[in-house]
Protein backbone atom coordinates (compact mmCIF):
# COMPACT_ATOMS: atom_id res chain seq x y z
CA UNK A 1 0.00 0.00 0.00
CA UNK A 2 2.85 2.24 0.91
CA UNK A 3 4.46 1.10 -2.00
CA UNK A 4 2.33 2.10 -4.46
CA UNK A 5 1.60 5.29 -2.60
CA UNK A 6 4.99 6.66 -3.22
CA UNK A 7 5.47 5.46 -6.58
CA UNK A 8 2.51 7.94 -7.16
CA UNK A 9 4.41 10.51 -5.31
CA UNK A 10 7.38 9.57 -7.51
CA UNK A 11 5.57 9.84 -10.91
CA UNK A 12 4.23 13.45 -9.67
CA UNK A 13 7.67 14.14 -9.17
CA UNK A 14 9.32 12.82 -12.30
CA UNK A 15 6.87 15.02 -13.89
CA UNK A 16 7.51 18.01 -12.17
CA UNK A 17 10.80 17.73 -13.45
CA UNK A 18 10.36 17.80 -16.62
CA UNK A 19 7.58 20.30 -16.77
CA UNK A 20 8.52 23.17 -14.25
CA UNK A 21 9.55 26.90 -15.96
CA UNK A 22 12.69 27.04 -13.16
CA UNK A 23 15.54 24.88 -13.86
CA UNK A 24 15.70 25.30 -9.89
CA UNK A 25 12.37 23.71 -9.15
CA UNK A 26 13.38 21.21 -11.52
CA UNK A 27 16.17 19.95 -9.22
CA UNK A 28 14.02 20.07 -6.35
CA UNK A 29 12.08 17.84 -8.11
CA UNK A 30 14.56 15.95 -9.02
CA UNK A 31 15.98 15.58 -5.58
CA UNK A 32 12.29 14.61 -4.57
CA UNK A 33 12.18 11.80 -7.03
CA UNK A 34 15.81 10.61 -5.74
CA UNK A 35 14.11 11.28 -1.98
CA UNK A 36 10.99 8.42 -2.73
CA UNK A 37 13.23 5.98 -4.82
CA UNK A 38 15.10 5.87 -1.28
CA UNK A 39 11.87 5.64 0.60
CA UNK A 40 10.41 2.91 -1.96
CA UNK A 41 14.06 1.00 -1.23
CA UNK A 42 12.74 1.62 2.32
CA UNK A 43 9.56 -0.14 1.83
CA UNK A 44 11.31 -3.20 0.43
CA UNK A 45 13.42 -3.49 3.65
CA UNK A 46 16.91 -2.40 1.81
CA UNK A 47 17.56 0.35 3.84
CA UNK A 48 21.33 0.07 3.50
CA UNK A 49 20.68 0.37 -0.26
CA UNK A 50 18.17 3.57 0.44
CA UNK A 51 20.76 5.12 2.73
CA UNK A 52 23.48 4.95 0.24
CA UNK A 53 21.38 6.26 -2.46
CA UNK A 54 19.94 9.49 -0.69
CA UNK A 55 23.84 9.94 0.58
CA UNK A 56 25.24 9.99 -3.12
CA UNK A 57 22.60 10.82 -5.31
CA UNK A 58 20.83 13.71 -2.93
CA UNK A 59 23.85 14.35 -0.96
CA UNK A 60 26.36 14.82 -3.55
CA UNK A 61 25.48 15.10 -7.55
CA UNK A 62 21.97 16.38 -7.06
CA UNK A 63 24.32 18.99 -4.97
CA UNK A 64 26.74 19.72 -7.58
CA UNK A 65 23.90 20.19 -10.07
CA UNK A 66 22.45 22.85 -7.60
CA UNK A 67 25.40 24.74 -7.85
CA UNK A 68 25.97 24.94 -11.28
CA UNK A 69 22.72 25.54 -12.33
CA UNK A 70 22.53 28.29 -9.77
CA UNK A 71 25.43 30.01 -11.37
CA UNK A 72 24.58 30.17 -14.73
CA UNK A 73 22.53 32.92 -15.77
CA UNK A 74 19.36 31.39 -17.12
CA UNK A 75 16.89 33.17 -19.03
CA UNK A 76 13.54 31.35 -18.02
CA UNK A 77 11.90 30.88 -21.66
CA UNK A 78 8.29 30.91 -21.00
CA UNK A 79 6.41 31.75 -24.38
CA UNK A 80 3.87 29.89 -25.42
CA UNK A 81 5.25 28.75 -28.83
CA UNK A 82 8.53 26.87 -27.07
CA UNK A 83 6.31 25.38 -24.67
CA UNK A 84 3.89 23.69 -27.69
CA UNK A 85 6.74 22.83 -29.80
CA UNK A 86 8.97 21.00 -27.43
CA UNK A 87 6.31 19.82 -24.44
CA UNK A 88 4.14 18.40 -27.03
CA UNK A 89 6.89 16.54 -27.91
CA UNK A 90 8.47 15.66 -24.37
CA UNK A 91 4.51 14.65 -23.91
CA UNK A 92 4.13 12.70 -26.62
CA UNK A 93 7.46 10.61 -26.39
CA UNK A 94 6.28 9.90 -22.84
CA UNK A 95 2.61 8.87 -23.80
CA UNK A 96 4.46 5.35 -26.06
CA UNK A 97 6.69 5.25 -23.09
CA UNK A 98 3.92 4.98 -20.43
CA UNK A 99 2.09 2.58 -22.97
CA UNK A 100 4.93 0.13 -23.66
CA UNK A 101 6.11 -0.06 -19.45
CA UNK A 102 1.62 -0.62 -19.00
CA UNK A 103 1.04 -3.24 -21.61
CA UNK A 104 3.14 -5.79 -20.05
CA UNK A 105 2.16 -5.18 -16.46
CA UNK A 106 -1.99 -5.26 -17.17
CA UNK A 107 -1.30 -8.48 -19.21
CA UNK A 108 0.85 -9.60 -15.77
CA UNK A 109 -2.42 -8.66 -13.86
CA UNK A 110 -3.60 -11.83 -12.63
CA UNK A 111 0.04 -12.94 -11.83
CA UNK A 112 0.51 -9.42 -9.62
CA UNK A 113 -3.20 -10.04 -7.74
CA UNK A 114 -1.47 -13.88 -6.72
CA UNK A 115 1.34 -12.22 -5.51
CA UNK A 116 -0.40 -8.95 -2.96
CA UNK A 117 -3.27 -10.52 -2.36
CA UNK A 118 -3.22 -14.25 -1.28
CA UNK A 119 -3.31 -14.85 2.24
CA UNK A 120 -0.04 -17.04 2.83
CA UNK A 121 -0.40 -17.41 6.87
CA UNK A 122 2.87 -18.73 7.02
CA UNK A 123 6.21 -17.98 9.52
CA UNK A 124 9.69 -17.51 7.58
CA UNK A 125 11.57 -19.54 10.24
CA UNK A 126 14.82 -19.33 8.41
CA UNK A 127 14.38 -15.33 9.19
CA UNK A 128 14.14 -16.49 13.12
CA UNK A 129 17.14 -18.71 12.89
CA UNK A 130 19.41 -16.46 11.55
CA UNK A 131 19.42 -13.10 10.52
CA UNK A 132 21.42 -11.42 8.31
CA UNK A 133 21.85 -7.78 7.73
CA UNK A 134 21.44 -5.64 4.35
CA UNK A 135 25.20 -4.62 4.28
CA UNK A 136 26.11 -8.76 5.70
CA UNK A 137 24.31 -9.87 2.10
CA UNK A 138 25.14 -7.40 -0.28
CA UNK A 139 28.96 -8.09 0.90
CA UNK A 140 28.74 -11.70 0.71
CA UNK A 141 27.18 -11.47 -2.91
CA UNK A 142 29.66 -8.42 -4.22
CA UNK A 143 32.98 -9.83 -3.12
CA UNK A 144 32.38 -13.60 -4.67
CA UNK A 145 30.24 -13.65 -7.25
CA UNK A 146 30.49 -10.17 -8.68
CA UNK A 147 33.79 -9.28 -7.87
CA UNK A 148 35.12 -8.86 -11.38
CA UNK A 149 32.44 -6.11 -11.75
CA UNK A 150 33.56 -4.52 -8.59
CA UNK A 151 36.98 -4.42 -10.02
CA UNK A 152 35.88 -2.76 -12.68
CA UNK A 153 33.84 -0.37 -11.21
CA UNK A 154 36.78 0.51 -9.54
CA UNK A 155 38.59 0.89 -12.66
CA UNK A 156 35.97 3.09 -13.89
CA UNK A 157 35.93 5.50 -11.15
CA UNK A 158 39.57 5.36 -11.44
CA UNK A 159 39.63 6.17 -14.84
CA UNK A 160 37.13 9.10 -14.22
CA UNK A 161 39.79 10.48 -11.31
CA UNK A 162 42.82 10.75 -13.69
CA UNK A 163 39.90 12.45 -16.11
CA UNK A 164 39.39 15.21 -13.99
CA UNK A 165 42.69 15.48 -13.10
CA UNK A 166 43.87 16.21 -16.12
CA UNK A 167 41.08 18.92 -16.73
CA UNK A 168 41.88 20.76 -13.93
CA UNK A 169 45.74 20.52 -14.10
CA UNK A 170 47.70 23.41 -14.91
CA UNK A 171 51.61 23.19 -15.35
CA UNK A 172 51.97 25.41 -12.41
CA UNK A 173 55.27 28.18 -14.04
CA UNK A 174 56.06 30.29 -10.98
CA UNK A 175 52.33 31.41 -10.61
CA UNK A 176 50.79 32.28 -7.22
CA UNK A 177 52.33 30.41 -4.31
CA UNK A 178 49.89 30.84 -2.01
CA UNK A 179 47.66 28.62 -2.99
CA UNK B 1 -4.42 3.95 19.76
CA UNK B 2 -2.08 3.46 23.02
CA UNK B 3 0.82 2.54 20.70
CA UNK B 4 0.67 6.03 18.89
CA UNK B 5 -0.01 7.71 21.80
CA UNK B 6 3.19 5.95 23.24
CA UNK B 7 5.29 7.12 19.81
CA UNK B 8 4.09 10.61 20.45
CA UNK B 9 5.09 10.82 23.88
CA UNK B 10 8.74 9.40 22.95
CA UNK B 11 8.76 12.12 20.26
CA UNK B 12 8.17 14.45 22.72
CA UNK B 13 10.77 13.23 25.32
CA UNK B 14 13.14 13.95 22.71
CA UNK B 15 12.36 17.24 21.48
CA UNK B 16 11.03 19.27 24.43
CA UNK B 17 14.57 18.24 26.12
CA UNK B 18 16.20 18.97 23.49
CA UNK B 19 14.82 22.46 22.64
CA UNK B 20 15.63 22.98 25.89
CA UNK B 21 19.65 22.13 25.75
CA UNK B 22 19.52 23.93 22.58
CA UNK B 23 18.35 27.08 24.32
CA UNK B 24 20.85 26.87 27.28
CA UNK B 25 23.84 25.72 24.99
CA UNK B 26 23.01 29.68 23.73
CA UNK B 27 23.24 31.04 27.85
CA UNK B 28 26.09 28.82 28.06
CA UNK B 29 27.85 29.96 25.11
CA UNK B 30 27.65 33.66 25.67
CA UNK B 31 28.28 33.22 29.59
CA UNK B 32 31.50 31.34 28.73
CA UNK B 33 33.10 33.70 25.71
CA UNK B 34 31.88 36.49 28.62
CA UNK B 35 34.02 34.78 31.18
CA UNK B 36 36.89 34.61 28.86
CA UNK B 37 37.01 38.04 27.91
CA UNK B 38 36.52 38.91 31.70
CA UNK B 39 32.93 40.23 31.19
CA UNK B 40 30.09 39.06 33.13
CA UNK B 41 27.48 38.59 29.81
CA UNK B 42 23.57 38.28 30.43
CA UNK B 43 23.15 38.83 34.25
CA UNK B 44 19.68 40.63 34.34
CA UNK B 45 16.97 38.98 33.46
CA UNK B 46 16.26 35.80 35.54
CA UNK B 47 18.48 34.67 38.62
CA UNK B 48 21.89 35.09 37.12
CA UNK B 49 20.86 35.36 33.32
CA UNK B 50 18.99 31.95 33.56
CA UNK B 51 15.87 33.43 32.27
CA UNK B 52 17.86 35.23 29.00
CA UNK B 53 17.62 32.18 26.49
CA UNK B 54 13.64 32.19 26.78
CA UNK B 55 13.06 36.39 26.55
CA UNK B 56 15.08 36.19 23.20
CA UNK B 57 13.06 33.54 21.98
CA UNK B 58 10.00 35.37 22.96
CA UNK B 59 11.38 38.68 21.44
CA UNK B 60 11.72 36.11 18.02
CA UNK B 61 8.75 35.12 18.17
CA UNK B 62 6.62 38.20 18.66
CA UNK B 63 8.95 39.91 16.00
CA UNK B 64 7.28 40.94 12.83
CA UNK B 65 8.24 38.35 9.53
CA UNK B 66 9.32 39.62 6.43
CA UNK B 67 9.08 38.79 3.24
CA UNK B 68 11.69 40.00 0.51
CA UNK B 69 9.11 41.07 -2.51
CA UNK B 70 11.54 39.43 -4.81
CA UNK B 71 12.08 36.29 -2.78
CA UNK B 72 10.49 32.98 -4.10
CA UNK B 73 8.27 32.96 -1.28
CA UNK B 74 7.47 28.95 -1.17
CA UNK B 75 10.96 27.99 -0.89
CA UNK B 76 12.28 30.89 1.49
CA UNK B 77 9.72 29.63 3.66
CA UNK B 78 10.35 26.14 3.11
CA UNK B 79 14.11 26.48 4.02
CA UNK B 80 13.67 27.13 7.44
CA UNK B 81 11.32 24.56 8.52
CA UNK B 82 13.85 22.42 6.64
CA UNK B 83 16.84 22.70 8.44
CA UNK B 84 15.04 22.73 11.83
CA UNK B 85 13.15 19.21 11.12
CA UNK B 86 16.24 17.91 9.59
CA UNK B 87 18.73 18.59 12.54
CA UNK B 88 15.45 17.23 14.58
CA UNK B 89 15.18 14.12 12.70
CA UNK B 90 18.49 12.75 13.77
CA UNK B 91 18.19 12.31 17.04
CA UNK B 92 15.95 9.67 16.84
CA UNK B 93 18.92 6.71 16.64
CA UNK B 94 20.84 8.34 19.33
CA UNK B 95 21.34 5.56 22.39
CA UNK B 96 20.87 7.90 25.47
CA UNK B 97 22.03 5.04 27.21
CA UNK B 98 21.50 1.61 27.50
CA UNK B 99 18.20 -0.16 25.47
CA UNK B 100 17.34 4.62 25.66
CA UNK B 101 16.79 4.93 22.29
CA UNK B 102 13.77 5.08 20.03
CA UNK B 103 15.26 3.29 17.09
CA UNK B 104 17.91 0.79 17.29
CA UNK B 105 18.29 0.57 13.65
CA UNK B 106 21.52 -1.32 12.58
CA UNK B 107 22.27 1.66 9.75
CA UNK B 108 22.21 4.01 12.47
CA UNK B 109 25.61 5.93 11.54
CA UNK B 110 24.80 5.50 7.78
CA UNK B 111 20.86 7.26 8.59
CA UNK B 112 22.67 10.03 10.77
CA UNK B 113 25.00 11.02 7.86
CA UNK B 114 22.53 10.97 5.02
CA UNK B 115 20.76 13.37 7.46
CA UNK B 116 23.59 15.87 7.60
CA UNK B 117 24.24 15.20 3.57
CA UNK B 118 20.07 16.47 3.19
CA UNK B 119 20.78 19.23 5.91
CA UNK B 120 22.75 21.34 2.97
CA UNK B 121 19.77 21.67 1.09
CA UNK B 122 18.59 23.86 3.57
CA UNK B 123 21.19 26.45 3.43
CA UNK B 124 21.84 26.43 -0.15
CA UNK B 125 18.04 27.05 -0.98
CA UNK B 126 17.57 29.61 1.49
CA UNK B 127 20.63 31.60 0.11
CA UNK B 128 19.28 31.37 -3.33
CA UNK B 129 15.41 31.86 -2.62
CA UNK B 130 16.37 35.45 -1.14
CA UNK B 131 17.41 36.82 -3.73
CA UNK B 132 20.35 38.71 -2.31
CA UNK B 133 23.46 38.70 -3.02
CA UNK B 134 24.93 38.20 0.17
CA UNK B 135 22.62 35.51 0.89
CA UNK B 136 23.77 33.58 -2.36
CA UNK B 137 27.22 34.24 -1.51
CA UNK B 138 27.15 33.03 2.14
CA UNK B 139 24.93 30.39 1.32
CA UNK B 140 27.54 28.78 -1.91
CA UNK B 141 30.17 29.10 0.81
CA UNK B 142 28.74 27.36 3.83
CA UNK B 143 27.78 24.44 1.42
CA UNK B 144 31.02 23.98 -0.31
CA UNK B 145 32.31 23.78 3.03
CA UNK B 146 29.52 21.57 4.18
CA UNK B 147 30.40 19.34 1.35
CA UNK B 148 34.08 19.14 0.87
CA UNK B 149 34.38 18.25 4.80
CA UNK B 150 31.23 15.75 4.85
CA UNK B 151 33.87 13.42 2.73
CA UNK B 152 36.61 13.43 5.20
CA UNK B 153 33.86 12.80 8.02
CA UNK B 154 33.05 9.94 6.00
CA UNK B 155 36.54 8.07 5.84
CA UNK B 156 36.84 8.42 9.45
CA UNK B 157 33.44 6.87 10.13
CA UNK B 158 34.05 4.06 8.30
CA UNK B 159 37.45 3.29 10.44
CA UNK B 160 35.46 3.74 13.23
CA UNK B 161 33.37 0.98 11.49
CA UNK B 162 36.16 -1.00 10.94
CA UNK B 163 37.26 -1.24 14.47
CA UNK B 164 33.88 -1.61 15.89
CA UNK B 165 32.10 -3.93 13.10
CA UNK B 166 28.69 -2.32 13.01
CA UNK B 167 26.93 0.66 11.53
CA UNK B 168 24.69 0.51 15.05
CA UNK B 169 25.29 3.21 17.40
CA UNK B 170 24.53 1.12 20.45
CA UNK B 171 26.54 -1.46 19.50
CA UNK B 172 29.49 0.89 18.16
CA UNK B 173 29.41 2.04 21.97
CA UNK B 174 29.30 -1.81 23.22
CA UNK B 175 32.70 -2.32 21.32
CA UNK B 176 34.30 0.56 22.87
CA UNK B 177 33.93 -0.93 26.46
CA UNK B 178 37.64 -2.44 26.51
CA UNK B 179 39.24 0.89 25.04
CA UNK B 180 38.11 4.05 24.18
CA UNK B 181 38.34 4.58 20.51
CA UNK B 182 39.97 8.25 20.85
CA UNK B 183 43.45 6.08 22.21
CA UNK B 184 44.01 3.96 19.07
CA UNK B 185 42.48 6.20 16.80
CA UNK B 186 43.32 9.43 18.48
CA UNK B 187 44.70 11.62 15.23
CA UNK B 188 41.15 10.18 13.42
CA UNK B 189 39.64 11.97 16.89
CA UNK B 190 41.19 15.52 16.11
CA UNK B 191 40.62 15.11 12.45
CA UNK B 192 37.09 14.70 13.40
CA UNK B 193 36.24 17.08 15.74
CA UNK B 194 37.70 19.80 13.29
CA UNK B 195 35.41 18.41 10.63
CA UNK B 196 32.61 18.88 12.86
CA UNK B 197 33.72 22.48 13.73
CA UNK B 198 33.39 23.18 9.94
CA UNK B 199 30.57 20.80 8.99
CA UNK B 200 28.58 22.71 11.54
CA UNK B 201 29.89 26.40 10.38
CA UNK B 202 31.62 26.99 13.33
CA UNK B 203 34.55 28.76 14.34
CA UNK B 204 36.88 28.79 12.96
CA UNK B 205 35.69 28.36 10.06
CA UNK B 206 32.38 30.22 10.25
CA UNK B 207 33.03 31.75 6.80
CA UNK B 208 29.64 31.75 5.45
CA UNK B 209 28.22 34.80 8.45
CA UNK B 210 31.95 36.24 8.26
CA UNK B 211 30.32 39.71 9.61
CA UNK B 212 32.72 41.80 7.68
CA UNK B 213 32.24 40.55 4.39
CA UNK B 214 28.70 39.10 4.25
CA UNK B 215 26.64 40.33 6.46
CA UNK B 216 25.48 37.23 7.94
CA UNK B 217 25.50 34.57 5.37
CA UNK B 218 22.49 32.58 4.75
CA UNK B 219 20.00 33.82 6.60
CA UNK B 220 20.51 37.80 5.80
CA UNK B 221 17.25 38.28 4.65
CA UNK B 222 15.26 36.44 7.47
CA UNK B 223 13.68 37.83 10.56
CA UNK B 224 11.54 36.37 13.72
CA UNK B 225 10.61 32.57 13.08
CA UNK B 226 12.89 32.00 9.91
CA UNK B 227 16.17 33.18 11.81
CA UNK B 228 15.06 31.47 14.88
CA UNK B 229 14.87 28.14 13.07
CA UNK B 230 18.10 27.88 11.58
CA UNK B 231 19.11 29.17 14.79
CA UNK B 232 17.80 26.53 16.50
CA UNK B 233 18.52 24.24 13.93
CA UNK B 234 21.87 25.51 13.44
CA UNK B 235 22.79 24.60 17.58
CA UNK B 236 20.83 21.52 17.22
CA UNK B 237 23.20 20.11 15.20
CA UNK B 238 26.22 20.94 17.29
CA UNK B 239 24.65 19.20 19.89
CA UNK B 240 24.26 16.30 17.40
CA UNK B 241 28.22 16.66 15.90
CA UNK B 242 29.17 16.76 19.92
CA UNK B 243 26.68 13.97 20.63
CA UNK B 244 28.67 12.08 17.48
CA UNK B 245 32.23 12.55 18.55
CA UNK B 246 31.24 11.13 22.17
CA UNK B 247 29.65 8.39 20.61
CA UNK B 248 32.66 7.38 17.89
CA UNK B 249 35.30 8.39 20.30
CA UNK B 250 34.86 8.53 23.93
CA UNK B 251 32.51 5.79 24.37
CA UNK B 252 28.96 7.05 24.74
CA UNK B 253 27.52 6.19 27.98
CA UNK B 254 30.48 4.09 29.20
CA UNK B 255 32.18 5.11 32.42
CA UNK B 256 35.79 6.00 32.39
CA UNK B 257 36.66 2.33 34.35
CA UNK B 258 34.75 -0.03 34.65
CA UNK B 259 35.32 -0.37 38.61
CA UNK B 260 33.23 0.42 41.71
CA UNK B 261 33.52 4.53 42.03
CA UNK B 262 33.04 5.24 38.60
CA UNK B 263 30.11 2.91 37.81
CA UNK B 264 28.05 4.93 40.75
CA UNK B 265 27.19 7.42 38.29
CA UNK B 266 24.44 6.18 35.72
CA UNK B 267 25.18 6.05 31.85
CA UNK B 268 22.98 8.62 30.38
CA UNK B 269 24.94 11.27 33.02
CA UNK B 270 27.83 9.94 31.60
CA UNK B 271 26.74 10.62 28.86
CA UNK B 272 26.64 14.49 29.54
CA UNK B 273 29.01 15.10 31.45
CA UNK B 274 30.60 13.55 27.97
CA UNK B 275 28.61 16.14 25.90
CA UNK B 276 29.30 19.43 28.34
CA UNK B 277 33.04 18.99 27.67
CA UNK B 278 32.57 19.03 23.90
CA UNK B 279 29.86 21.95 24.28
CA UNK B 280 32.51 24.22 26.36
CA UNK B 281 35.00 23.06 23.53
CA UNK B 282 32.90 24.46 21.21
CA UNK B 283 32.30 27.79 22.64
CA UNK B 284 36.51 28.07 24.06
CA UNK B 285 37.21 27.68 20.20
CA UNK B 286 34.77 30.25 19.12
CA UNK B 287 36.75 32.81 21.86
CA UNK B 288 39.67 31.93 21.38
CA UNK B 289 40.52 31.68 17.58
CA UNK B 290 40.63 33.74 14.62
CA UNK B 291 38.71 32.25 11.39
CA UNK B 292 40.41 30.84 8.51
CA UNK B 293 40.81 32.37 5.09
CA UNK B 294 38.64 30.54 2.40
CA UNK B 295 40.89 28.83 0.11
CA UNK B 296 43.04 27.79 3.19
CA UNK B 297 39.58 26.25 4.43
CA UNK B 298 39.21 24.25 1.23
CA UNK B 299 42.96 23.54 0.98
CA UNK B 300 42.71 22.15 4.86
CA UNK B 301 39.78 19.85 3.94
CA UNK B 302 40.95 18.81 0.28
CA UNK B 303 44.58 18.42 0.82
CA UNK B 304 45.33 17.84 4.59
CA UNK B 305 42.55 16.34 5.92
CA UNK B 306 41.48 13.97 2.62
CA UNK B 307 44.41 12.26 2.11
CA UNK B 308 45.46 11.65 5.88
CA UNK B 309 41.88 10.05 6.91
CA UNK B 310 42.47 7.86 3.47
CA UNK B 311 45.42 7.19 4.83
CA UNK B 312 44.39 6.07 8.10
CA UNK B 313 41.60 3.92 6.64
CA UNK B 314 44.14 1.61 4.86
CA UNK B 315 46.52 1.63 7.55
CA UNK B 316 43.73 0.84 10.40
CA UNK B 317 42.46 -1.67 8.30
CA UNK B 318 45.72 -3.41 7.53
CA UNK B 319 46.97 -3.27 11.45
CA UNK B 320 43.42 -5.30 11.57
CA UNK B 321 43.91 -7.66 9.53
CA UNK B 322 47.32 -8.55 9.94
CA UNK B 323 46.29 -8.95 13.80
CA UNK B 324 43.09 -10.64 13.16
CA UNK B 325 41.47 -8.16 15.24
CA UNK B 326 38.77 -7.61 12.39
CA UNK B 327 35.26 -8.31 14.84
CA UNK B 328 33.62 -10.30 12.66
Amino acid sequence: MMFFLFSIFLIFCSFGVISSRNPIHSILFLVCVFIFSSVLLFCLEIEFLGLSFILIYVGAIAILFLFVVMMLDLKINDKLFNRLQYDSATYFLIFFLFLELALPISSLNSFTENLYYSNFDWINWLSHIETFTNIQAVGQVLYSYYFIFLLLAGFILFVSIIGSLMLTLTLNKGGDLRS
Amino acid sequence: MFFSLILVLKILLIIVPLLLSVAYFTLAERKIMASIQRRRGPNVIGYLGLLQPLADGLKLFIKETILPTSANIFIFLLAPLLTFFLSLMGWVVIPFGENLVVANVNVGLLYLFAISALSVYGIILSGWSSNSKYAFLGSLRSASQMVSYEVSIGFIVISVVLCSGSFNLSEIIFSQSKVWYCLPLFPMFLIFFVSALAETNRHPFDLPEAEAELVSGYNVEYSAMGFALFFLGEYANMLLMSFLTTILFFGGWLPILNVVPFTFLPGPAWFGAKICIFVILFCWIRAALPRYRYDQLMSLGWKTFLPFSIGWLFFSSSILICFNFLPF
